[in-house]
């Protein structure tokens, strides 16, 4: 750690100018990133959010970093939120925390030795405070990899022969080699200080040289080059150091060059022609469609929407004309959910159930499905409003759930393409779908319950609507358990997942038979109805926590603590319907 | 008397029943899956579910696994067989109620006859033994070929051993499900061979019942005075030789070995990771079939399992060491596979025929 | 009563039935094969050889050829040349060498080849001195001594060799030449 921040600053090539550029062509350029091919967009915004906590103009703030590294070291990028390590660094208040380089280089080199320990050690026996010394080390090592990306093709720091780049300098390297062997004496080499003007000249330029070249060797951050001979993709350094250059991919780094000239050279024009060349060479629709995906923040829209129909649903009411304008906007809502679960399958090339994110998502589409075909003759305006407020707080929760969701990883080799897990999970969180929506019913049959409304009239409804909650339950935990048997010979074995899923199942069928063999009475069954979503979310994300098992794949700090709150202030909300349910029925009578 | 049987009959087949039987089940899931982080899936899955009865808090016994999947099961077997008629609109529920009998079906032939384990092959080897997951053996050994296997509930405090095909009398003097291996302080002359330096005390058992270390203490009787004495032996440990009548017999512990009615040669491990990543994307052992004089090639591949002669072979997991790559294969063998699927089936239908064809609602 | 029983039954046996049918029939068409791969070809590049006879690459259509780039003073591509010799003297029909040497100092190449007599009377092994790496970087973006790239009879290239991987004349060559040439 230390050996770089002393050559950091040395190291790094003349500084360039700065220009307002277009840079819809070079955020859609592919890189290789966690197994994936995306574009630079999403790597540029994964990387400044990870520096930085925001992700701001990434595109930017990457450009710089990759061509213009000597105004990159001075860019404030790299978040000190930890009031000690301020203290400690001697940093000065900043807006949003953030510091430059230069800023952090004293405080960087002073801990390099601590954080080279903190390292060695395991990730729990860390302090608080340790923790955070060691993560902003570790950020500064990665934010340095990009300055020296792309330095192969950058301007040398130090100039000897005429060799403007790393590139082109190594091709008499060698030469300059045997011809300093040569020239010095054994004395000069014992003591270089005897050596001539002209001779430290060229000793300390093979050294810049070979600086660089040491400084490249595990440069593997950036992977923008398709390799000549395999399917995989490298960064610049690796080209010229893992030998992985070819006649194609040679075309391809002159072409970066290119780039990163035509942006210090400040040429606008040259830089949009250059990466809309690399574009067209390199760029394909998925990519294009992933920076278009992050740009139009699919859900945000649809949250939004749905925010506009629980508006209008709440004042509707007593109004028929408004709530058909809301069922219009949670159409629109559903349709955006949907075509953006599409560009997801497009994009990552599988279907959308790898992580707990997707499988929300999924519930949001299927839960408001529902309520569109629940409501469509406009006559149930709380199910109405019910559905389009469940529908958003789902899409507010959902990025919360997984820091990083939308950053679309890949999946493990159990997990990966397989078509009775698609079939078990799509069903399932159907089923998921569906108990909500069942929940969602019953919350506002046993509001209403009491009232003019009559309860018994709409009991063939939301048994309709429990038995496909069934059927979807039930049938996708058997699914589960036909992968289970496809994959490693089981059909059932007591995992957690697969046991929440069954209490789902057990539940319903449990309320269903209590009211057939009228152990229940409608109010009651209908409460029991109520409760699923607590079952629901206890099977789904409770077992989660539990973190043992197979399906254990998307564990969650923090998330029992909105569990346990959920469930609380359910348990409550229902409590008072029924309590206040039984009053008026008494009342009635 | 007659009456009253025939009403309690009526009970015991009406959906009455569940009222008390699906809490109890679904309160013995969930204690039984949030105890699976504390004691591991297989104690867990031994207390509560493969059990008939459990003990809450060590005082009170209350009704395990087998119990109430037992009732529920014989309750809806009876339902079916007594009281279905096959009306159309009850058509659906007798199908789904017939799925559910299927499937607990499925579960009690499976768990009577279904075996499993696993194999690992190194690249280039051939292999025939199938390891259980949790059962251990003592296994009476010469060269490769197993003599004798005493199962280890033959094996406790006290037990007397004797094998068939050698004059070795054992008396167990001590057993540990997973031992803590420590120095002896107390060696005394009886102790032979690992006995004199190591002692094996019990220890908590892991939360993962394959990563137990199992063992035994034992006094050996019937050879030579020299011989005679207190060993010890653990899994993975090295085995306790001895000659007898011209031959080298050994007694070694571990997971308990069966033997396919075929060998299976690994060619080729092979794994693919996601480009730039060490995530594996994908893993396929490519072996061959070695049936006596049939020999034929296969690849088994993650969600790829090889069915043949009544085992499934799945591609489990692998291990990287020094020396070569291992491919893990798990072995299963159970007749019973085809209910659950087809009780998955019957189930489906049943409960699609119930929501399209009654169009009545709920009948009180 | 009886139905329900028959019914049971009836389904049981079917199950079983088919069960019976699943097991994997003894085949060897369950080996799938590896995917076709795409090559590149070959850029049709020009190059002047140590006597100052003009070549181009697609000379060469037709045979096996192993671009080697090499220097003197690079240890390991000295001890390919033996190899390259026996491998050249063995199928003298098939296979051509296209040696790239990036010596700056002619003479310590010169040298290195005057130890190999036998160099003399190989016409398949072509020594093309490229000093200033027009053709080792320019175009084939090679930066470590040795590489070696495969170019098939179709002029597609097959690998790049880093370093030695393997004994050119060894029998793993072998099985690699005789499968290109079988095409």
């Amino acid at each position: 750690m230390r050996i770089w921040l002393a050559l950091l600053l040395f190291l790094i090539c003349w500084p360039a100018q700065a220009a307002e550029f277009d840079y819809s062509n070079f955020k859609r350029l592919p890189v290789l990133e966690d197994g994936r091919l995306k574009p630079l967009d999403s790597f540029a915004h994964n990387m400044l959010q990870r520096l930085s906590g925001q992700s701001r103009d990434a595109p930017k703030w990457l450009a710089q970093a990759l061509f213009d590294p000597a105004k990159a070291v001075e860019a404030k990028c790299l978040r000190v939120a930890n009031p000690h390590i301020r203290a400690a660094f001697g940093l000065q208040p900043a807006t949003g925390k953030l510091y430059s380089l230069t800023e952090l280089a004293p405080g960087l080199s002073k801990t390099a030795d601590e954080a080279e320990t903190l390292n060695q050690r395991a990730l729990e026996t860390l302090t608080p405070d340790e923790r955070d010394l060691l993560d902003l080390h570790t950020n500064v090592l990665l934010y340095n990899q990009l300055l020296q990306a792309m330095a192969p093709v950058l301007p040398l720091p130090f100039l000897y022969d005429g060799a403007t780049t790393y590139l082109e300098a190594q091709k008499r390297a060698q030469e300059l080699v045997d011809k300093l062997e040569s020239s010095i004496t054994p004395e000069q080499r014992q003591n270089p200080e005897l050596m001539e003007p002209e001779q430290q000249n060229l000793a300390y330029y093979l050294m810049t040289l070979d600086r660089l070249r040491s400084l490249g060797q595990n440069n593997k951050t950036l992977r923008i080059i398709p390799g000549g001979w395999s399917a995989e993709w490298y960064a610049p350094w690796q080209i010229l150091l893992a030998g992985q250059g070819s006649p194609q991919n040679r075309i391809y780094l002159q072409q970066w060059q290119e780039l990163a000239m035509a942006y210090r050279a400040n040429d606008a024009s040259a830089w949009l022609r250059v990466s809309a060349d690399l574009h067209n060479a390199l760029g394909n629709n998925r990519l294009d469609m992933e920076v278009a995906y992050r740009s139009l923040r699919p859900y945000d829209m649809a949250a939004l929407l749905l925010v506009g129909a629980a508006v209008l649903a709440g004042l509707g009411v007593k109004r028929t004309r408004l709530r058909a304008y809301a069922w219009g906007l949670i159409t629109a809502a559903s349709a955006v959910i949907i075509a953006a679960l599409g560009a997801r399958i497009y994009m990552l090339e599988r279907p959308p159930v790898g992580t707990l994110y997707e499988s929300m998502l999924f519930v949001v589409a299927i839960v408001s499905l529902g309520v569109l075909a629940l409501t469509r003759k406009h006559d149930q305006p709380a199910l109405l409003l019910g559905g389009a407020v469940s529908s958003v707080l789902m899409l507010l929760i959902a990025p919360a759930i997984k820091p990083d969701a939308e950053s679309m990883t890949t999946l493990t080799a159990v997990l990966n393409t397989n078509f009775w897990l698609t079939v078990h999970v799509l069903c399932i969180t159907a089923g998921y779908g569906a108990c909500i929506l069942t929940a969602l019913l019953a919350h506002v049959m046993l509001a209403l319950d009491g009232t003019r409304y009559d309860l018994r009239e709409r009991l063939p409804l939301l048994h309709k609507v429990s038995l496909w909650a069934l059927l979807l339950t039930a049938v996708g935990t058997l699914l589960g358990g036909v992968w289970a048997d496809q994959s490693w010979g089981r059909f059932w074995g007591w995992d957690p997942k697969e046991n929440g899923a069954l209490i789902i199942v057990l539940w319903l069928v449990w309320v269903q038979h209590a009211r057939l063999a009228n152990q229940f009475s409608a109010r009651t069954y209908t409460a029991g109805m109520a409760l699923l979503g607590i079952v629901v979310a206890q099977a789904w994300f409770g077992v989660n926590l539990l973190s043992t098992g197979l399906h254990s794949y998307g564990f969650i700090e923090g998330i029992a603590l909105g569990l346990f709150s959920f469930t609380a202030v359910e348990l409550l909300i229902i409590a008072v319907l029924y309590v206040v349910a039984q009053r008026r029925g008494k009342h009635a009578a | 008397m007659r009456s009253s049987l025939r009403r309690s009959l009526n009970w015991f087949i009406s959906p009455a029943i569940l009222f008390w039987l699906l809490p109890a089940l679904m309160l013995l899931i969930a204690v039984g899956t949030i105890a699976q982080k504390y004691v591991g899936l297989y104690v867990a899955e031994k207390t509560y579910f493969s059990s008939f009865i459990f003990w809450a808090f060590d005082v009170l016994p209350l009704p395990g696994g087998y119990t109430l999947l037992g009732i529920f099961s014989l309750s809806l077997l009876l339902k079916f067989l007594l009281k279905s008629e096959w009306r159309r609109a009850r058509a659906g529920i007798n199908l789904a109620h017939f799925g559910v009998v299927l499937l607990m079906a499925g579960g009690l032939v499976s768990s009577i006859l279904a075996e499993d384990g696993s194999m690992t092959i190194a690249e280039g080897a051939t292999a025939r033994q199938v390891h259980d997951y949790h059962q251990r053996d003592l296994m009476l050994v010469a060269g490769d070929a197993l003599l004798e296997a005493i199962p280890q509930w033959d094996i406790f405090k006290g037990s007397l051993i004797r094998f068939a095909g050698a004059p070795l009398q054992l008396e167990v003097l001590d057993t540990c499900r997973n031992c803590n291996i420590t120095r002896r302080t107390d060696v005394s002359d009886d102790m032979r061979s690992m006995a004199r330096g190591m002692l094996l005390t019990d220890n908590k058992p892991e939360l993962s019942d394959e990563a137990n270390i199992s063992g035994i203490t034992f006094k050996l009787r019937g050879l030579s005075e020299a011989e005679n004495g207190t060993y010890i032996l653990f899994e993975g440990g090295p085995a306790a030789k001895f000659e007898i009548g011209g031959r080298v017999l050994e007694l070694a512990y571990g997971k308990s070995q069966r033997s396919l009615p075929f060998a299976v040669e690994l060619k080729d491990f092979a794994r693919t990771n996601y480009a730039g990543t060490d995530t594996a994307k994908a893993f396929h052992s490519d072996v061959i079939i070695h049936d006596g004089a049939l020999s034929w090639p296969a690849r088994i591949e993650m969600n790829q399992p090889l069915r043949y002669r009544g085992y499934t072979l799945y591609q489990s997991a692998f291990i990287d060491r020094g020396e070569g790559e291992f491919s893990v294969l798990a072995v299963s063998k159970d007749a019973g596979q085809f209910i659950p699927y087809l009780g998955t089936l019957v189930l489906t239908i049943g409960l699609l025929l119930h929501l399209f064809i009654r169009r009545s609602g709920m009948q009180p | 009563m009886l139905r329900n029983l028959a019914l049971m039954l009836v389904l049981i046996a079917l199950g079983l039935g088919l069960s019976r049918l699943y097991d994997t029939a003894p085949s060897a068409s369950e080996v799938t094969q590896q995917e076709a791969q795409t090559y590149a070809q070959v850029p049709d590049f020009a190059f002047t050889d140590l006597a100052g006879k003009q070549h181009r690459m697609s000379d060469y259509r037709g045979k096996v050829v192993l671009l080697n780039f090499w220097a003197s003073w690079c240890v390991p591509c000295r001890v390919e040349f033996p190899q390259f010799i026996n491998l050249v003297k063995a199928q003298p029909d098939d296979v051509v060498i296209l040696a790239f040497s990036v010596d700056h100092d002619k003479a310590a190449m010169d040298k290195f080849l005057a130890e190999l007599p036998e160099l003399k009377g190989l016409p398949n092994i072509i020594i093309v001195h490229d000093r200033d790496k027009a053709i080792t970087q320019d175009i084939f973006q090679v930066a470590g001594y040795p590489e070696t790239i495969l170019v098939a009879p179709d002029m597609s290239m097959r690998r790049k060799y880093l370093g030695i991987e393997l004994a050119w004349d060894g029998p793993d060559f072998a099985a690699t030449l005789k499968g290109l040439l079988q095409r």
